[in-house]
């Protein structure tokens, strides 16, 4: 059985100093944390700017880079059809305005 | 035969299950009642500022479709202000997500993959002190 999370955040840039996005599928950038390494890598999201099927492609990168949680604020249909259909588990975060990328990761390392 | 429409799935569920009028004009008799897709097109549009494009892309439907919803929505939210009714949010063509928790330490809410004995922990801050959200409010 799979219990290697690796978890996807959306960002606002390319560092975890980043604000957490307020749209899932529209995140100029995703963290990828490993949880088990505690490895962190960035994933460049080319598909913000497609208006009809951002969230569809940019699920399925980052379901070809690994990933199997999607976590953050709004987390849109198409993004959820994927993650149903490639047993992805949602975690969404508290409507609290600021987050950063590195509280999530921290919020995870601790538990 | 009319072509039966693809259930859409939901979590953000509303807060509340309906809003009372208050006064001596108000009416607790005379209900307008609003979808879930009607109050997450108010939601995403008019709360969360998108566009019709990015909300009918977060929908999952079409912009014709999602224009249609939040009309009917808009003009039923006017007709409860402007007449004093109750709006009660029920229905619509939604169905939730099967096993659905929320945390009472960080207030994530996440979903649960496979099977659950539900003595589940928090996937964010590993607390215990979770509880299933069930699908009627
Ligand atoms: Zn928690």
């Amino acid at each position: 059985m799979d219990n290697v999370k690796i978890i996807a955040i959306p960002v606002m840039g390319k560092s975890t100093d980043y604000k957490v996005s307020k749209l899932f599928a529209r995140s100029p950038f995703f963290i990828i944390y490993d949880e088990k390494n505690q490895t962190i890598q960035f994933a460049k999201n080319d598909y913000k700017g497609d208006q009809a099927q951002s969230g569809k492609h940019i699920s399925k990168l980052l379901v070809a880079k690994g990933v199997n949680v999607f976590c953050g604020h709004d987390i849109g249909f198409n993004v959820q059809k994927i993650a149903e259909e490639n047993n992805i588990q949602l975690i969404l975060l508290p409507e609290t305005k600021g987050m950063m990328g590195e509280t999530v990761i921290n919020m995870i390392k601790k538990k | 035969m009319a072509r039966p429409v693809n259930p859409r799935k939901v979590f953000s569920r509303p807060k509340v299950k309906g809003f009372i009028p208050m006064g001596f004009y108000a009416s607790d008799l005379d209900t307008i009642y609003l979808s879930v897709e009607e109050y997450e097109s108010i939601r995403l549009k008019d709360y969360m500022g998108l566009s019709q494009l990015e909300s009918s892309e977060h929908m999952a439907v079409s912009r014709p479709t999602l224009t249609r919803i939040y009309e009917k929505a808009r003009n039923k939210i006017a007709e409860a202000l402007c007449e004093g009714k109750q709006i009660l949010i029920q229905g619509g063509n939604v169905i939730y997500h099967e096993k659905w928790f929320v945390c009472n330490s960080c207030s994530s809410k996440f979903n649960i993959k496979g099977k659950s004995d539900n003595t589940e922990k928090c996937p964010l801050c590993g607390s215990e002190n979770v509880v299933l959200i069930e699908n009627d409010l």
